[in-house]
């Protein structure tokens, strides 16, 4: 595959080596003229000074043939322009880096189903956020800009959900039951299907109501309440905004005061602190001795990795650190971080993802590849738009979790009628998948 | 320095002027009422001066207008109309009436209402029309001095106050302040004109109506009443100023949006629910005050409450009672109120709306930064964060209008006024408010105050209109010409 790649930061060059593995042809574009002689001695890659937007450097390195092209510069205009560009002069599919989701709302970008998104600094802060939302034994997966989870979990054997068939069950309201892993395998579970202890059940519904639903199958474990932030850039800031529309308390450490301001008089429900996230005295203002989570989300690997064992030492129950270089994941383990991650390494396994598949928005998390959870966008002339859901022939070993349609969301019944532009969430087995295909696909 | 600038542009000050003084020399000619010359002659002076200023400082279409330039015009122009508009006062009543006449003047261009004249219903209508004139005058410069000229200076935080509600500029019909203004002015002039309307509907002679109008709308208060609106004796006129009043207190770009039938913005906006918060808490304490001390009926009470509340708080000036009778409580409840005004972007004066939700929302920030010493809290009017230096200029502001308060109370107790008349007097001149309590209270007037004193109150009129800094700037810019 012919790979284009515009702007050579750390997403970037990241892509690029991952790319390199799987053998393909890239070429780099870059502004900075000492990264790209530095790229161009380390990498096998064609490394080339200029502007990713400049219609006349892209032509003249390929870029109209590119099977793949990446814009994953940090300026969110020059990623949108050169996807633009690139996709004018003939290039196959864009993947274009966008930190701020007002850009991505552009309608030329919208109107092309071959540019997609990716929004990097969001997906991070979701990652975290799923971890710190599901207590204890679970995991979850969000979609629909976080407002529908997919929870995996073994209900407790305490619960009263045994030996009733699961159409009886009582629970919150729009959440559905999509999957049972038991050791014969993965189940699609019917109106008369029976849950028996030791199941690991997978279920969509709305995220507010997750914590009542975990409750119904017996899991109990304290919800978090207060979350400390040493770093308020984009990861640190959007893991905030996820956090209080959730009622945690947020207090996020933030050095420069022109960020720390911003963050404050954005998300006025968190509690920002102008400070050095380094300094013990300032990790006590933030009461991080009664924090459930304590999250190191500064640019600098060493200041995490020193907030972190600070915080740990402090009292704070988890303790996430990030870290870009890899060598920091030993460090982090040598000193018993509770999680290290690295942003860079879960933006390119999105991206991978993104490179293998289409339509298909997000994937992951389920049993060993046996099944998958599937988001789909309702193309126009969609076999699904014709009749409602109980006539449409839909796969048995696939079940529908929900439709989002604009703000709303809906469990389909029967008689439910798709409309273009509907995103559903599908879990299936993998093997349906080409039929599941069939029926979301555009004619 | 562009001086030539300035002067070519009072020149098309007094030509304005001139076009104004047409009224009431035409009314005094109509009338036959015998002091035609003098109106016909400050006629005929401003506009040669006018014509004669623009002639002799003519400026290229496109001359170059800073902020020192800006600064220095702004108080010319009211220096100047003040001037201008006294030449009638003095011509009718004589030599004797020269500070009297510059005091009237000031207080109708800076929309005041304080007045010298104790016995109004003996003057003559052209000179009463002349009176309320300058103050709907005034009104009209004050509305696009506070959004289209002040924001651009960033004076004591102008340049965000009243940012949130959404002015005709956001609405990019009218990008030019010259097209605001004109679209502004069609709103005060329209508004003016259904008061007239009103007026006339509830009884009030037409040339009586539209002196009210005049001085409603700018929140001068200038009334051709000796008892001001309780002349009347009608709850339904004055049920009439009062929404008026209320609405010349609130901010024009608001009024641009419902008028086009976009009433949303109005509600929505803080500055505004602040006002009418400020205003109806006002309202019931007066009234439960009335009632308890002074045991009148509710409803007497409400009507006498909602009304001296209003004309406080925005500034007008006019009255139903003589407030300086009443209860204790009442009293220093409308002394403090003085200091409220209007809200940004309205003719009313004082300190503005805005400036007092900033200031005390700073306060409680910073008592809460005792408990967080690193905490950063911004303070927030509605869903905006306000930026720190902003904030800081607010605060400035704030400080600054209660020592030039402070200042001006202490020199009118050297020139022998007793402490209440003092500092009330010190108070509703910044203020631009008119009546006081005690030697200026609502049934009095500013005639036996000394001469300096007048003068003295004179400047302040004009600072507290021109929001302070655009006038003492003019210190430092004179000091760092020399």
């Amino acid at each position: 595959m012919k790979v284009f790649i515009v702007g050579a930061g750390e997403v970037g060059i990241h892509i690029a080596q991952s790319l390199i593995r799987e053998g393909h042809d890239l070429t780099l574009i870059e502004r900075d003229a000492k990264k790209v002689s530095q790229l161009q001695s380390s990498m096998d890659v064609l490394a080339v000074c200029g502007d990713g937007c400049n219609p006349r450097t892209l032509r003249h390195n390929g870029a109209g043939d590119a099977d793949l092209f990446f814009a994953v510069s940090d300026k969110d205009s020059v990623n949108l322009l050169a996807a633009l560009t690139a996709r004018a002069l003939g290039a196959k599919r864009c993947v274009v880096r966008v930190a701020d989701p007002d850009l991505g709302r552009n309608p030329l970008v919208r109107k092309d189903e071959e540019i997609l998104l990716l929004y990097p600094e969001q997906l991070v802060a979701e990652e975290i956020f799923s971890l710190m939302r599901v207590p204890g034994a679970g995991k979850a997966r969000f979609f629909g800009e976080g407002r529908l989870v997919l929870l995996q979990a073994r209900p407790s054997i305490m619960a009263a959900i045994y030996g009733k068939p699961v159409k009886e069950l009582e629970g919150p309201a729009n959440w559905i039951l999509t999957g049972i892993n038991r050791a014969a395998g993965i189940v699609i579970p019917r109106g008369d299907t029976i849950l028996r202890p030791g199941d690991l059940i997978y279920a969509v519904g709305p995220t507010e109501t997750m914590h009542e639903y975990l409750v119904s199958i017996g899991i109990e474990a304290d919800p978090t309440k207060k979350v400390v932030v040493a770093g308020a850039g984009q990861v640190g800031a959007s893991l905030a905004r996820l956090l209080v529309k959730q009622k945690i308390r947020v207090v996020v450490i933030q050095r420069g005061s022109s960020k720390a301001f911003d963050l404050a008089a954005d998300v006025p429900e968190a509690l920002v602190l102008r400070g050095d996230a380094t300094d013990p005295e300032m990790l006590r203002e933030a009461g991080v001795e009664e924090a459930d989570y304590f999250v190191a989300a500064t640019q600098r690997d060493e200041a995490n990795l020193l907030s972190s064992l600070l915080a740990r030492e402090m009292g704070a129950k988890s303790v996430v650190g990030l870290y870009n270089q890899p060598e920091f994941l030993n460090l982090m383990n040598a000193v018993k971080i509770d999680i290290p991650l690295s942003p860079r390494m879960m933006i390119a396994g999105h991206i991978l993802r993104m490179v293998h598949r289409r339509e298909i928005i997000s994937l992951d998390l389920v049993a060993g590849g046996n099944a998958e959870v599937v988001e789909f966008e309702v193309p126009a002339k969609a076999r699904a738009l014709k009749r409602p859901l109980s006539k449409l022939n839909f796969p048995r070993a696939s079940i529908v979790g929900a439709v989002m349609r604009d703000q709303e969301i809906f469990v389909p019944t029967g008689d439910f009628q798709f409309e273009e532009g509907d995103r559903a969430l599908v879990f299936t087995l993998t093997e349906t998948l080409p039929e599941l295909e069939r029926v979301f696909r555009g004619r | 320095m562009n001086y030539r600038g300035v002067l070519y542009l009072l020149g098309r000050l007094l030509i304005a002027l001139a076009v104004a003084l047409i009224a009431p020399t035409g009314l005094a000619y109509g009338l036959r009422s015998g002091e035609f010359l003098a109106f016909a002659l400050p006629t005929v002076l401003a506009a040669g001066g006018g014509f004669a200023l623009q002639r002799l400082f003519r400026q290229p279409t496109d001359f170059t207008f800073g902020r020192r330039e800006a600064f220095l015009l702004v108080t010319a122009a009211w220096v100047t109309a003040s001037c201008v508009g006294a030449l009638p006062y003095l011509l009718v009543k004589g030599p004797g009436f020269i500070v009297d006449a510059l005091f009237e003047s000031a207080s109708g261009f800076t929309t005041t209402g304080a007045s010298v004249l104790t016995n109004v219903e003996g003057e003559t209508p052209a000179l009463l029309l002349w009176r309320s004139l300058t103050q709907w005058l005034g009104g009209m410069g004050i509305i696009v001095l506070g959004i289209a000229i002040l924001p651009k200076l960033a004076i004591g935080g102008m340049e965000l106050l009243g940012a949130e509600a959404p002015g005709p500029m956001q609405e990019k019909l009218t990008p030019r302040i010259a097209q605001t203004a004109k679209a502004l002015w069609g709103i005060y002039a329209l508004l003016t004109g259904l008061e007239v309307g009103s007026l006339i509907l509830l009884g009030v002679k037409p040339l009586e109506a539209v002196n009210h109008a005049f001085a409603t709308m700018a929140t001068g208060g200038f009334s051709t009443r000796n008892a001001s609106i309780q002349g009347f004796a009608s709850p339904a006129i004055e049920m009439v100023v009062v929404l008026f009043m209320l609405l010349a207190g609130a901010n024009f770009a608001l009024h641009f949006q419902w008028i086009r039938g976009r009433p949303g913005p109005l509600f929505r906006d803080s500055e505004f629910r602040f006002y009418i918060g400020v205003l109806g808490g006002t309202t019931l304490l007066l009234a439960t005050d009335l009632i308890l001390r002074q045991g009148r009926g509710i409803l007497d009470a409400l009507r006498l409450g909602v009304f001296q509340s209003t004309t406080i708080v925005t500034t007008t000036g006019f009255a139903t009672a003589d407030f300086d009778l009443w209860p204790s409580f009442s009293r220093v409840l409308l002394f403090l109120m003085m200091f409220v005004g209007g809200c940004a972007g309205s003719t009313g004066g004082s300190v503005k709306v805005a400036r007092i939700m900033i200031v005390a929302k700073k306060l409680i920030v910073d008592l809460r930064r005792l408990l967080q010493p690193h905490a950063v809290l911004p303070v927030r009017i509605g869903p905006r964060a306000i930026p720190d230096e902003v904030v800081t200029s607010v605060t400035t502001f704030f400080i600054l209008f209660l020592t030039l308060f402070a200042g001006g109370g202490l020199l009118l107790s050297l020139m022998g006024l007793d402490f209440v008349s003092a500092f009330s007097a010190s108070a509703a001149c910044i203020g631009n408010i008119g009546p006081g309590f005690g030697l200026v209270g609502p049934t009095q007037t500013y005639a036996p105050l000394p001469d300096l004193a007048k003068l003295l109150l004179v400047v302040l009129m004009i600072v507290g209109r021109l929001e302070l800094y655009t006038v003492l700037m003019l210190l430092f810019l004179w000091r760092r010409t020399k």
